[in-house]
């Protein structure tokens, strides 16, 4: 029989877990991915809040419209002259003083633009199983939840934003080539389709998905030597309980609590 | 960014010289702007002859090819011979080559040619990139300006694209007679190119406002 058993319903699970998110804080990465056929480098990062938390026997504790709250920055640069079709400025002759001058056919060498940054920020809601996992680590038990397996995100949206930035964020870039002229809305289109919803979608879910990937939320924690009273004095010391043994479960009685377990000894 | 500067010629730039007498000259390419940071060492050379009978009339153009080759500049062809009344431009065709100068001198009457200090019977043309109003004048402080507007196409319709693609094979022209310019004004279209046919003058150059920040001393006599 356990020395102390504490239970929480779903309303206390729910602050202890939503405790448990902010507590988490704001988790950050960074690398480069592939953007549809250009490589990009990127920043990224994301909290978690909120959510609706249903208690499922034996051990599972169940989040649904848990909130990821991203920002995400990334960069690319474009080699136009994959995309524009060649150029040349034509010869041009004119009359002098001194006779006909003409200019020799001059072709137009496309250059790379960027790098073209974007910034975005957005919120995921995701549904997922966590399983509890209680743990002895440097002299301090843990009650933590692991999230099961991996939810799916839903990115499409995010992804049709993004493409959106992506065309917005090309023109300046664009406007500033010499000679491009009519060909202006040829390149941000052709650049567009080749990156596509598609490529955002492909290089937002690596990016995103590590950040659910092992997601852990600690709902509870003491030292194994905990102080029950403290000092009064010189003459009286603390006292002190060792926790020997902490245990962690759903029960499903009336309602669905759950149930910390904790032995204790002096 | 704008580059409209007679002194740093790009691939989209030329520089003539027109050659009314006979004589031997020669000139050296400079790398990097109006300052001369490096010079070629070897002159390329011209040999004006005179054909008697030849009037003061039009001449042939002859061209010459600026290119790189490995860390310096070469005039292709290196040596020239042609004949008194003809021009000779200057350009590169290749967008990677650095802005450069010609700095050339007839061996005869010291008479100097110099594409950062533009004289008599020399053209300087640049074809324009991008739309605005472009207000030149004369880097080294004399009283000599104009405005050039380059225009955007409306849209990005083909037949706008074709209209585009015939005046691209449309130059204009802008004469320099002392203080006289004509026209101060012009207008053309994005992708078109100015000549600015310098009859005479003193060592000017065609070079955007934004770009003169103060009055800039002109070029010395060109090194032996």
């Amino acid at each position: 029989m356990p020395d102390i058993i504490a239970a929480a319903d779903e309303a206390a699970a729910t602050t202890l877990v939503h405790d448990a998110e902010a507590s988490l804080g704001t988790l950050a990465d960074s690398g480069s991915g592939s953007l549809g056929p250009f490589t990009a480098s990127w920043g990224a990062s994301a909290s978690f809040s909120g959510g609706t938390i249903d208690l499922i026997p034996p051990d599972v504790i169940r989040i649904v419209d848990c909130q990821m709250n991203y920002s995400l920055n990334f960069s690319f640069s474009v080699d136009l002259s994959d995309f524009l079709p060649d150029f040349c400025l034509p010869q041009v002759c004119v009359p002098t003083p001194w006779g006909d001058l003409c200019t020799p056919e001059v072709c137009v060498d496309w250059p790379t633009i960027g790098p073209i940054p974007i910034n975005y920020s957005d919120v995921i809601l995701f549904t997922a199983d966590f399983k509890l996992d209680v743990h002895l680590t440097g002299g301090v038990w843990f009650v933590d939840i692991v999230i099961d397996g991996i939810p799916s995100l839903q990115i499409s949206p995010a992804a049709a934003a993004i493409l959106a930035l992506i065309g917005a964020a090309l023109t300046p870039f664009l406007l500033a080539v010499p000679f491009i002229g009519p060909f202006l809305a040829i390149a941000a289109n052709a650049i567009l389709v080749a990156i596509g919803i598609a490529g955002v979608t492909g290089f937002l879910g690596p990016i995103l998905t590590p950040f659910v990937s092992g997601l852990t939320f600690n709902v509870y924690k003491q030292p194994q030597l905990s102080e029950v009273l403290p000092s009064g004095g010189a003459l009286d010391p603390a006292v002190n309980v060792n926790l020997d043994a902490v245990s962690s479960s759903v029960v499903g009685s009336d309602e669905d609590e759950l149930v910390i377990e904790v032995d204790i000894s002096p | 960014m704008s580059n409209l500067d007679s002194r740093l010629l790009r691939y989209t730039d030329t520089f003539v010289k027109r050659f009314a007498k006979p004589g031997h000259g020669e000139y050296r390419l400079a790398v990097g702007g109006a300052t001369l940071l490096s010079m070629e060492r070897d002159a390329f050379t011209i040999d004006v002859k005179q054909r008697p009978g030849r009037g003061d009339g039009g001449g042939k153009q002859h061209t010459v090819v600026v290119r790189p080759e490995g860390r310096r500049l070469i005039a292709d062809p290196s040596h020239l011979e042609i004949e008194a009344g003809d021009m000779v431009l200057w350009h590169a065709p290749d967008a990677a080559t650095p802005g450069f100068a010609v700095h050339g001198r007839m061996e005869k009457e010291k008479q100097r040619f110099d594409s950062t200090a533009l004289t008599d019977e020399t053209v300087y043309s640049h074809a324009f990139g991008l739309p605005g109003d472009y207000r030149w004048t004369d880097a080294y402080g004399r009283d000599l300006s104009g405005v050039v507007h380059v225009a955007t196409l409306d849209d990005a319709k083909e037949r706008t694209s074709d209209r585009w693609q015939k005046a691209l094979h449309t130059g204009t022209t802008i004469k320099i007679r002392g203080y006289d310019i004509e026209p101060r004004e012009a207008r053309i279209l994005v992708g078109q190119t100015v000549f600015w046919i310098v009859e005479e003058a003193d060592g000017i150059s065609i070079t955007d406002a934004r770009l003169v920040r103060r009055k800039q001393p002109r070029p010395g006599p060109a090194e032996d």
